[in-house]
């Protein structure tokens, strides 16, 4: 517990201060900063329909930000009590926590369904892949959508043993040791989870806003 | 240097080095020397006075357990020990534990109270209870010492019974006398007889005690006969069994190494009223003691008889290291200090706990699932030996015979584990006084309740006094008027404060002092298919399961009316609202697992399907890099 209460702290609160000072460049002014977070907060709550937008489309972006709304639910809930108190999920958050985690998993699943097509890693990302192993640089834009397809289905391979882990523990198949074992497997499944889906979030909301077509509006 | 300073010089060494030698003697039983048979205990009797018994004289006196088992073990240190010390100043407090609640009927009282001072209990002193008047009270179940001895907790006032029933020495056979005919029940007798100094040799299974002291004057002595006033009276009078003694007037003690569970039981049995399983034959025995264990395999001690109390946090609290490993997880899980395996002691079985979350190891004492009576929708009474005198002849046998302690109450204890407990609801007549509730002694109000069955001939008497709101402010009243500087009358019941207001009312509010005394409790253990969570979660997160949404009977058995209920979410930081709603989430549990699966099919299959076609890409893509 004190492990993963370390570096979970230390983990996310890095990300979120190199992601604060990256908006900070481009922004200019940390009030900048602030109205860009809340139009974008904003915009992950707002669920009316957008006009122009094919049912399906319409589809894929509520469930896009149900998403993004439930994968912070869990996130506070589940990693509060271990990072303040260092204890194990218990009470309220507990209560709150379990509700969303399957609305979360089935909204995940719902994104795989809708997602993986668009997102699918197509040969010109291995030839970005390639390049970058081979230490030459590759397009900006190529690498950016690389990077986010690839962020994509990091997401989805992490949400397995997430969920499996959770999924194990549910039925009498391991004993205190296993469990604890689960639990961990759980923990830091989501801890790995968070960073991706954070630096996933905050590329969607930057790079694919700047300079590409928006995956997220099409 | 004279012959008159070289003997008294010699006289003095002589002293010394006696007193040295006698020392080493002393202390010869406490040393273990590694040989694992049972020392017999072939011993000669000895009197308080320190003489050795002969059967032949005259008067017979009983034998001292303190004179008699000195010779080899250090009694003083012995006599410090958990059972015995209470009374002593000085002595730390401990974990709360069972106190002993004294009930009078007459004065419709039923009142915790130890001299250990726990947060919810009062000195003995605060019902009248002398260290005399302690042990006629509730010496029946204690194995002497403490208070029976310390002459500095025994009152001038009682000066003159003490000299006539002596003191009340530890009985060392009361734990150590693995003969059949050893009686704990003849020992409490005796001693609420005031037969202090012949209690331990009454018991002893080789002596028989006829009279009691406490039909003797004050002026009664050991030597003379009886006065005459108290002709038609007998005089506490032993007899040793003849055959019981060799050639040299020595006595064979059967004193195993482990006693056995029975003699702990004397004091440590409870009851619980069961209203379907009613017999004996119907209830079950600690799983621990089924399986051929001794009481003292895990509550061991040395010499100073520090009892390890067994539960956790203990070592710590104690300075003990040791305690951790004689706790229910230190046999059954070990303690992973990364020293010497503990676990396995006596064949403890490993628990799996399979599907049961870790937090519940933080949250839950082992006791919460394993302890005391299976839970049910309200709490049941209880009867204990200290409580109900069990064992002791004559002891009212009625289920419902006073004090009402319910169980079990699931209570969150200072450090967030959940543990059962037992609970009793204090019930007493008080001077309030500021913010603090002093207790009134039951003979001042005894009368006035006598007064009003006299009065009132049309009241059933029943085993004890059953008071309307009408004589309770009746008797508040005459309170007041017996002593009007001594505070504001109340009555203490049902966890409120009865007193009548400014307006002639009676009004009922909280006090801490109304609040119940509970102590955990870790007996009887059930097997492990008997265990709370062995039927699944809902055994405790049912939405209507005892363990947070029980019902904790507040009894009241003084005043009319049916006893009410506390929900037992009271004695928890959860709200009843809160584990309601945890409760709640269960019932949908098997709906969102099966939609955690259905989620975890898709997203798998859709990772499988897309991994499959990367491979296939890569594979291609490296087959072309070759042309």
């Amino acid at each position: 517990m004190t492990l993963l209460r370390i570096v979970s702290v230390l983990t996310i609160v890095a990300l979120l201060v190199l992601i604060a000072l990256d908006l900070k460049r481009r922004k200019s002014t940390w009030k900048a900063v602030g109205a860009s977070l809340w139009i974008e907060f904003k915009a992950v709550i707002r669920f009316k329909r957008e006009s122009g937008r094919s049912g399906l489309a319409a589809i894929r972006l509520v469930v896009y930000r149900m998403t993004v709304i439930c994968f912070f639910i869990l996130g506070l809930s589940g990693f509060l009590p271990i990072v303040f108190l260092g204890e194990h999920l218990t009470g309220t958050l507990l209560i709150v926590h379990v509700t969303i985690a399957p609305l979360f998993a089935l909204l995940l699943a719902a994104i795989a369904l809708l997602w993986a097509h668009r997102l699918r890693l197509c040969e010109n990302d291995w030839r970005c892949f390639v390049k970058l192993w081979k230490r030459q640089i590759p397009e900006r834009d190529a690498l950016s959508r690389c990077l986010l397809r690839a962020g994509f289905w990091l997401i989805l391979l992490t949400s397995l043993p997430l969920i499996l882990a959770v999924i194990l523990g549910l039925y009498p198949l391991f004993g205190t040791e296993g469990i604890e074992l689960l639990v961990s497997l759980h923990a830091y499944s989501a801890l790995v989870l968070t960073l991706l889906a954070l630096m996933h979030i905050y590329g969607t909301m930057t790079i694919v806003n700047d300079s590409f077509e928006n995956h997220v509006k099409e | 240097m004279t012959t008159k300073t070289r003997c008294l010089i010699l006289a003095v060494l002589f002293l010394l080095l006696g007193r040295a030698a006698a020392q080493t003697q002393e202390n010869v039983g406490d040393i273990a020397d590694g040989n694992k048979s049972v020392p017999v205990h072939l011993l000669k009797l000895y009197d308080e006075f320190d003489h050795v018994i002969k059967l032949d004289d005259r008067p017979v006196f009983p034998f001292s357990p303190k004179q008699t088992c000195r010779k080899c073990h250090d009694y003083e240190k012995i006599r410090r020990g958990w059972h015995f010390n209470a009374a002593d100043s000085g002595v730390a407090a401990g974990r709360p534990g069972e106190p002993w609640i004294f009930v009078d009927r007459q004065a419709a009282i039923q009142i915790p109270l130890s001299y250990r001072r726990w947060k919810g209990t009062y000195l003995p002193n605060a019902m009248g209870l002398s260290s005399f008047k302690f042990l006629t009270t509730f010496g029946r179940h204690v194995p002497g010492g403490g208070g029976g001895e310390n002459e500095n907790a025994q009152e001038l006032n009682d000066y003159m019974r003490w000299q006539v029933s002596g003191n009340l020495e530890v009985n060392c056979q009361s734990c150590h006398n693995g003969d059949p005919a050893q009686s704990q029940a003849e020992f409490g007798v005796q001693v609420l007889r005031q037969n202090f100094r012949w209690a331990a040799a009454a018991s002893s299974g080789f002596a028989t005690l006829q009279g009691s002291a406490s039909e003797m004057p004050d002026n009664f002595d050991l030597y003379s006969s009886v006065p005459p006033e108290k002709s038609n009276f007998l005089p506490p009078t032993l007899t040793y069994n003849r055959p019981r003694f060799d050639r040299a007037d020595r006595v064979l003690f059967n004193v195993p190494r482990k006693m056995s569970p029975s003699q702990c039981s004397f004091c440590h049995s409870s009851k619980v009223i069961d209203r379907v399983s009613r017999d004996r034959w119907e209830s079950e025995e600690d799983v621990h003691i089924a399986a051929g264990m001794t009481c003292v395999d895990c509550h061991r001690n040395g010499v100073d008889h520090m009892m390890v109390r067994g539960y956790e946090g203990e070592a710590y609290a104690a300075g003990r290291p040791a305690a951790a490993t004689l706790t229910c997880r230190g046999c059954h899980i070990g303690n992973n200090d990364g020293r010497v395996p503990t676990e396995g002691r006596k064949g403890a079985p490993r628990p799996q706990h399979l599907g049961i979350p870790p937090v519940h190891f933080e949250r839950l004492e082992c006791t919460a699932c394993h302890s005391g009576p299976w839970p049910s929708e309200i709490t049941a009474l209880v009867k204990t030996s200290r409580a109900h005198a069990l064992g002791i002849p004559k002891a009212d046998k009625a289920d419902d015979a006073l004090p009402h302690i319910v169980t079990p109450v699931f209570v969150q204890e200072p450090d967030g584990k959940y543990a059962p407990h037992h609970l009793v609801w204090p019930a007493f007549w008080a001077y309030r006084q500021g913010d603090t509730l002093v207790p009134i002694i039951p003979k001042l109000v005894s009368p006035l309740i006598a007064e009003i069955y006299k009065k009132d001939t049309t009241r059933v008497v029943g085993r004890w006094p059953v008071l309307s709101e009408e004589d309770v402010a009746g008797i508040l009243r005459s309170l007041k008027a017996l002593d009007s500087t001594a505070g504001l009358p109340v009555y203490v019941s049902a966890g409120k404060v009865m007193a009548i207001g400014v307006d002639g009312r009676m009004t009922r509010n909280l006090h801490d002092a109304a609040k119940p005394y509970a102590w955990p409790i870790a007996h009887d253990v059930r097997p492990k298919a008997q265990s709370l969570g062995i039927r699944g979660c809902a055994d405790c997160h049912d939405t209507n399961a005892p363990f947070h949404l029980g019902s904790v009977t507040i009894a009241s058995p003084f005043v009319v009316g049916a006893d009410s209920v506390a929900r037992m979410t009271q004695y928890q930081t959860k709200s009843a609202a809160s584990a309601w709603l945890f409760s709640m989430s269960f019932l949908f549990r098997p709906w969102l697992k099966l939609l955690i699966i259905l989620s975890f099919l898709v997203i798998a299959s859709v990772v499988l399907a897309y991994a499959f076609r990367g491979i296939g890409t890569i594979t291609r893509s490296l087959g072309e890099g070759e042309e």
